[in-house]
């Protein structure tokens, strides 16, 4: 019951981030640099794109719930993954491709796998790092992509 | 002569060795990624995109076409053997082909849905051969107010069939366009929302974008599914593949119809495989005479949605080449690499560069008749793939995902991109908000913004717009859409609120029948 409930306002919450999302993006576009003598400036296209999606905001704000249909769960586990993603974009200018490729996957094949036993640790390494010399090979040798070196280059 | 020497000359470029081998690979990799569960034809295109940066146009452009022939028809063997589509475009093939294969007969289903993917894209080749150059010089006559309104006549549709929920289309397709105005502006070379950032100038670009949409939010959905309970085609018995004679000749027509549906139903604008699936099997379901059969191990409901489901590779390539319009996101995708090698969908694609829009022809025969093959010869093997341990690839396949990105211009925000892009996926899709209107706004919006404010700018009004035959014709068109679509939706609630009424009729009755 408590599912239903969330659900039939969930369409509510979005159009509510809607408004408030476009609040704040049209307060932007007056920071636009514009040319004179034109029909239509920089600002014409974001503002009235801004304007429809602010409308459907409005509407999903009165109508509450669109469509009976139940949503599915928001995995946090899944979020954690993507934030995981992003410590990896954010660390590899610091680090390097190869170790950090090799410690992320060993990483990520146990927390997929949730087996932190030693045995599976060394399992992951071992794949993480034929994975790692593959994708290595592949984009910086192949392909002659520059990959990110870390602090020790 | 000119038609012919182009013929020649895309089939010189296609049939060079190493060519053909890049297209060979291409085809399975694409079924390897139909076949598993989670992954699709259009992450497959996406994941492969990176690797086409340092290839000539041509050969790049045929790889990605033959990961999509492979990508869709490899889905059907999932669904057949453990009741699991490999790709959404296979979800009706599930209906007949699994009971099937509880019959005994998982064999004949396989052969006779590999045959239907080859004859779906066969003739949907044909068609696209046919009619893109038509259409290519029908779109030459196109001015800003053309463009303007065949995209909002795309964007029209795509809303209209998102789903249940119009507004929610909307909300999807009105993002996305307002993601595309991040950046410099291409009419006036301004930036917009950049916020002081300055790798925020150069905007989002499309390829991360659609890699995070399409690839990362399925990596981070998968990631976390739980596939205890599914079923295992390790020890199943498959028996003899190839389809019989009479199984072809008796569905004659199904193959013509199937392939008109999926032909047809590819040209609309981001409705894709599964609903040319769904409507092609209840079509073929009408026509039989023993309807009851259907979805108790019916061949003609698999050679239906099967030849549907691939019959909308040509119908989405049609206006994909001719009017720079994806029919579907991995279209979206192939318009994305098309970009990438400095190559713009539209009429000037045909006659600048006619070679490449010949490649793409060739790549769909060549792609679906090595597809035929590996699939009748390699089945047995290919259907362990399921079994493959997820735990490893899908870390694997986000490192190949953000090394890829990163190898377009070295620039790791285009890595955030692709990870915020695919948090925003994940996110949609969980909420039941339609992606695909998403992708098209992003695409579309620049050409709408562009196209109008010059059409401003050169008359002083955009009454062009309404002026114009072609132009009013699309927008009526566009109207028409929507509308109908609302008056549609408004019925299917009406008729689910008159069943639920019957519904507790029946039950106050039968309460009153017991007391």
């Amino acid at each position: 019951m408590s599912q239903v409930n969330k659900n039939s306002t969930y369409d509510r919450t979005v159009g509510l981030c809607l408004l408030v999302f476009c609040a704040l993006l049209y307060w932007n576009t007056f920071s636009f640099k514009t040319r004179l003598f034109v029909e239509l400036n920089t600002t014409f296209w974001p503002r009235t794109i801004l304007a429809i999606l602010a409308i459907i905001g409005l509407i999903l704000v009165i109508r509450g719930k669109l469509t009976d249909e139940v949503r599915e769960p928001i995995s946090w586990k899944s979020l954690l993954t993507a934030g995981v993603g992003l410590f990896y974009v954010v660390l590899i200018p610091v680090l390097g491709f190869i170790p950090l490729t090799i410690v992320f996957l060993t990483l990520s094949f146990s927390v997929i796998k949730q087996d932190f036993s030693r045995q599976a640790l060394v399992k992951g390494m071992i794949i993480a790092v034929l994975a790692t010399v593959v994708i290595y090979t592949l984009f910086g040798q192949v392909m002659n992509v520059q990959l990110p070196g870390g602090f020790w280059e | 002569m000119d038609i012919l020497d182009s013929i020649l000359g895309g089939l010189k470029l296609i049939s060079d060795p190493s060519t053909a081998a890049i297209m060979v690979f291409g085809t399975l990799c694409g079924i390897v990624v139909g076949i598993i569960p989670g992954l699709s034809a259009t992450m497959a295109i996406a994941l492969l995109i990176p690797f086409t940066f340092t290839m000539d146009p041509v050969v790049a452009m045929a790889l990605l076409v033959v990961v999509y022939v492979g990508g869709i028809s490899g889905g059907a063997l999932t669904a057949i053997l453990i009741r699991m589509p490999g790709t959404p475009s296979s979800v009706a093939t599930v209906l007949d082909g699994y009971p099937m294969t509880q019959n005994g007969q998982a064999g004949k289903a396989i052969g006779n849905a590999v045959v239907a993917s080859f004859v779906g894209t066969v003739v949907s080749g044909c068609f696209l051969m046919a009619f893109a150059p038509t259409l290519a010089r029908f779109a030459v006559q196109f001015f800003y107010s053309e463009y303007v309104a065949v995209c909002l006549f795309a964007l029209a549709a795509v809303v209209s069939v998102s789903g249940k929920s119009l507004l929610r289309g909307l909300v999807t397709m009105t993002l996305g366009m307002l993601a595309a105005t991040f950046g410099m502006s291409e009419v006036d070379g301004l930036p917009r929302f950049t916020f002081g950032i300055s790798e925020f100038n150069a905007g989002f670009s499309l390829i991360p974008a659609l890699i995070g949409f399409f690839a990362i939010s399925q990596i981070m959905k998968e990631s976390m599914a739980d596939n205890r309970d599914r079923l295992k085609p390790g020890s199943m018995v498959i028996g003899p593949m190839l389809p019989s004679f009479s199984d072809i000749y008796s569905n004659i027509g199904n193959y013509i119809r199937s392939s008109l549906i999926g032909t047809l139903i590819g040209v609309l604008p981001a409705m894709g495989g599964a609903p040319a699936a769904l409507i092609s099997y209840a079509q073929a379901k009408n026509a039989s005479k023993t309807p009851e059969r259907f979805g108790k191990g019916a061949v003609e409901g698999i050679i239906a949605s099967e030849t549907a489901n691939n019959a909308t590779i040509g119908g989405a390539l049609i206006i994909a080449l001719t009017l720079g319009i994806p029919g579907d996101p991995a279209t979206a995708i192939l318009i994305g690499g098309l970009m990438i090698h400095g190559l713009q969908p539209g009429p000037q694609l045909f006659t600048q560069t006619p070679e490449v829009v010949y490649a793409i022809y060739l790549a769909v025969f060549f792609g679906s008749i090595v597809m035929m093959i590996a699939m009748l010869t390699l089945s047995r093997y290919l259907c362990r793939l399921v079994d493959l341990p997820k735990e490893y690839f899908l870390p694997i396949l986000f490192i190949v995902a953000a090394t890829g990105v990163y190898s377009m211009n070295n620039r790791m925000f285009d890595v955030g991109v692709m990870v915020g892009f695919g948090v925003l996926g994940y996110l949609f899709e969980r909420m039941r908000y339609p992606l695909a209107p998403f992708v098209l706004g992003m695409l579309l919006g620049p050409i709408i913004e562009d196209n109008f404010r010059r059409l401003v700018e050169v008359d002083g009004h955009a009454w062009g717009l309404f002026t114009r035959p072609i132009s009013l014709a699309f927008l009526i068109a566009a109207v028409l859409f929507l509308a109908f679509s609302i008056w549609k939706h408004q019925q299917d609630q009406q008729k689910s609120r008159d069943s639920e009424d019957a519904q507790l009729e029946n039950n106050v009755a039968e309460a009153e029948k017991n007391l």
